[in-house]
């Protein structure tokens, strides 16, 4: 697993130039170029506003913070499956002429969505700071934060990359799976609202339990009992390795497959 | 540098191509669920030593790209052994991993980062890439405008400037305009110099003549010949005797090789003609028309013939071959044309090109020696003066420490006396002697009504010893 990762490293160029390129080609072709990455979760949150705030009627402090910090992350760990999933599949030509470690592709789908997540929140911090959040010393675990999410991420893509070589459903029931669990997230609504009794089985969800740590290290709101965030940064690194060692194991079948 | 034992690559073909997860669990569920192995390769062992180049010749489907992947690292094998010692560049397809909307310049640095190359190390050639593939004016274009011979310029000037122990080489050379692949072909013999060792995928057996010093043949998955490119190019064709298009005719020690409107001469092992070998051409609507490009079929004949008739694809006209090797040293040619309509055809003629090694032609009038021919030289020259005709022309024998070459005459029959022989030299990409007869139609009787014509019947002598 070590001789792999050196081996990823030795083609970091070849990552740049990924990422670069998905970036490049994504904000080429538009005006608005990198706003575009933007203005999809803003009018995401501006949805849920018009419907949670002013409809429904959810009793929650400073709504737009509070779903922007969700939905970001949400966005991030989103796309970077739909990029990935496709990844090996959608780049079969050049995995069938030419050798390099494919866990390349996965990792530049998450890496360049990474980029564009980052960006993001640097356009987030004015608006916090328009709206006045009070930011707590705990914002110095954002990295951590987003180091678990990539990790778990990371994981889960090499495992829906590879099946998608072998069953090209994979990317809808992907997309299906997501639809069902962005609900099982308080993402529009706070973690309180969950009954109780179900709260041990909703908290294994690991990104339920990130999207409350980015609540709790930007809006500084309370976290969940400690021990569901250990259980899920467990989840996020053992999907990482699983994924890792299942796509190394299964590499061959699936080049000669793709 | 490289090792392989027994190496074995299997593949498995489900039978229904389409696979959703739908299908699978249905197919789990009624238990059948079927795989049909597929050995792509087995039991093949061989090995090249450092600075030596390795041919892999066979058939479509044979296995050789999937050697090629294998040595590459694209595929791992599933039984046997591959070792590879050394820094590789494989050039399976030029310009893999080409992005469109990018330009010249920012895929050089894409393509070199594809085969795993730093971007200090590529800044350094950076300029004798672009010098190589002459886009000097283009380089800061997107490639969605480059022609796709440009692309194929760009590809190979990549790949050829990464510096590696082992270079593979898979059918790339034959797309690109002449002037390049000859450029392409410099290279790689610039890199064999150096010591770089080569493995080399073609169906161009010339290519494979020139460039390698050992070849092996694989037919279906399996090595079954091995040795200097002259023998196992041989035995290649007579393998593929089977496929369409070509035809064998043997008798010791002559063989004669027909594929696709091209004729290949053997004696005992040694091929004596060059390039499209034994061939016709019509001159007709202002171009000529080669027999390489016509549609072949074979009729029955005995093992010592080829009695093939070929459709011209933009003429409405066939011509029927009658190859016949008579003895061991005289090989009869007849052609029957037949027009299917109302045809005009203002030239026609037959040749022999033959292997440069050749230096003498004679007439029964004159004798001369063929010029060499140099790498500027894009014309077919005439050498012999038309003025004085016979009925026959040849070329004197070559004896060298290390080959030696029969003489060779064709003659014509006495009743066909419209054709004029004449000896030549080709261009320097074809880079052969030529035996050659002609027919020049008077501009008032080009005119070929329907029907069938027997237009030329000659004899081939090769002077065995």
């Amino acid at each position: 697993m070590i001789a792999k990762i050196k081996e990823i490293f030795r083609y970091k160029d070849l990552i740049r130039n990924l990422v670069i390129r998905d970036l490049k080609v994504k904000y080429k072709n538009s005006v608005l170029g990198y706003l575009w990455s933007l203005v999809d979760p803003l009018l995401t949150a501006l949805l849920f506003i018009i419907i949670f705030s002013i409809i429904v009627r959810l009793q929650v402090e400073n709504y737009p913070v509070f779903l922007l910090t969700a939905l970001l992350p949400w966005g991030f760990f989103q796309s970077s499956l739909l990029g990935a999933v496709i990844s090996i599949s959608g780049n079969s030509n050049l995995i069938k002429k030419v050798y390099f470690p494919r866990e390349i592709f996965p990792l530049s789908a998450i890496l360049s969505n990474l980029i564009n997540f980052c960006l993001s929140l640097l356009v987030f911090v004015p608006l916090i700071l328009i709206l006045r959040v009070k930011l707590s010393w705990a914002l110095l675990w954002l990295p951590v934060v987003i180091v678990v999410q990539v990790l778990l991420t990371g994981g889960l893509s090499l495992f829906v990359a590879h099946l998608n070589v072998f069953f090209n459903d994979i990317a809808f029931l992907l997309k299906f799976a997501l639809n069902l669990l962005f609900y099982a997230t308080p993402i529009f609504y706070p973690l309180e609202m969950v009954p109780q009794r179900f709260l041990g089985i909703y908290l294994l969800n690991p990104m339920a339990v990130l999207v409350a740590i980015y609540r709790k290290v930007i809006m500084n709101l309370p976290l969940p009992p400690l021990r569901f965030v250990f259980i899920a940064i467990a989840i996020s690194m053992g999907i990482m390795v699983g994924g890792f060692i299942f796509f190394h194991r299964r590499e061959n079948a699936m080049v000669k497959r793709v | 540098m490289i090792e392989l034992k027994d190496v074995g690559i299997m593949f498995r073909l489900q039978e229904e191509r389409e696979a959703t997860l739908k299908e699978s669990i249905f197919n789990l569920i009624r238990g059948r669920y079927r795989y049909k192995d597929f050995w792509a390769l087995q039991g093949v062992s061989s090995q090249v030593e450092k600075g030596e180049t390795l041919g892999i010749i066979g058939e479509n489907g044979s296995g050789k790209t999937t050697l090629l992947k294998i040595l590459a690292g694209i595929y791992q094998p599933d039984e046997g052994e591959v070792s590879v010692r050394g820094k590789i560049s494989a050039l399976l397809e030029l310009g893999a991993g080409f992005h469109e909307e990018l330009t010249g310049r920012e895929n050089i640095y894409l393509n070199a980062s594809i085969l795993g190359i730093s971007r200090e190390k590529i800044s350094q050639v950076y300029h004798r890439i672009v010098e190589f593939a002459e886009l000097e004016r283009f380089i800061d274009t997107p490639l969605k405008n480059y022609s796709s011979g440009m692309k194929v310029r760009l590809g190979f000037a990549i790949a050829a400037h990464v510096d590696c122990d082992i270079l593979l080489v898979d059918e790339v050379l034959a797309v690109g305009d002449e002037a390049f692949q000859g450029k392409c072909y410099e290279k790689i013999e610039e890199m064999k110099r150096r010591g770089v060792t080569l493995v080399f995928v073609s169906h161009d057996m010339n290519a494979v003549r020139r460039l390698c010093d050992r070849v092996i043949l694989l037919h279906k998955g399996r090595l079954i010949e091995r040795g200097g490119s002259r023998q196992v190019i041989q035995r290649y064709f007579l393998t593929m005797s089977q496929q369409r298009g070509i035809v064998v005719a043997e008798q010791k020690p002559l063989s004669l090789v027909f594929h696709n409107g091209r004729t290949s001469l053997y004696l005992d092992n040694m091929e004596l003609t060059r390039a499209a070998g034994l061939y016709s051409s019509i001159f007709a609507h202002e171009i000529w028309h080669d027999s390489s490009q016509a549609i072949w079929n074979k009729e029955p004949s005995p093992s010592n013939e080829i009695v093939v008739r070929g459709k011209w694809r933009r003429l409405p006209v066939v011509q029927h071959w009658r190859l016949k090797i008579e003895d061991h040293r005289t090989i009869s040619w007849e052609v029957d044309m037949e027009c299917l309509e109302e045809t005009s055809i203002k030239e026609i003629h037959l040749s022999l090109l033959l292997q440069d090694s050749y230096t003498r032609w004679f007439t029964p009038f004159e004798e001369g020696e063929f010029s060499p021919i140099d790498a500027t030289e894009v014309e077919w020259i005439q050498l012999n003066h038309l003025s004085k005709v016979g009925n026959m022309v040849g070329v004197r024998g070559v004896k060298r420490d290390t080959l030696r070459l029969p003489g060779i005459t064709i003659m014509l029959d006495g009743n066909y006396t419209s054709f004029i022989p004449s000896a030549l030299n080709t261009d320097f990409v074809n880079n052969s002697r030529v035996l050659q007869f002609l027919q020049v139609n008077n501009p008032d009787s080009t005119i070929y009504r329907s029907g069938r014509y027997p237009i030329f019947k000659g004899r081939i002598i090769i002077e065995t010893e």
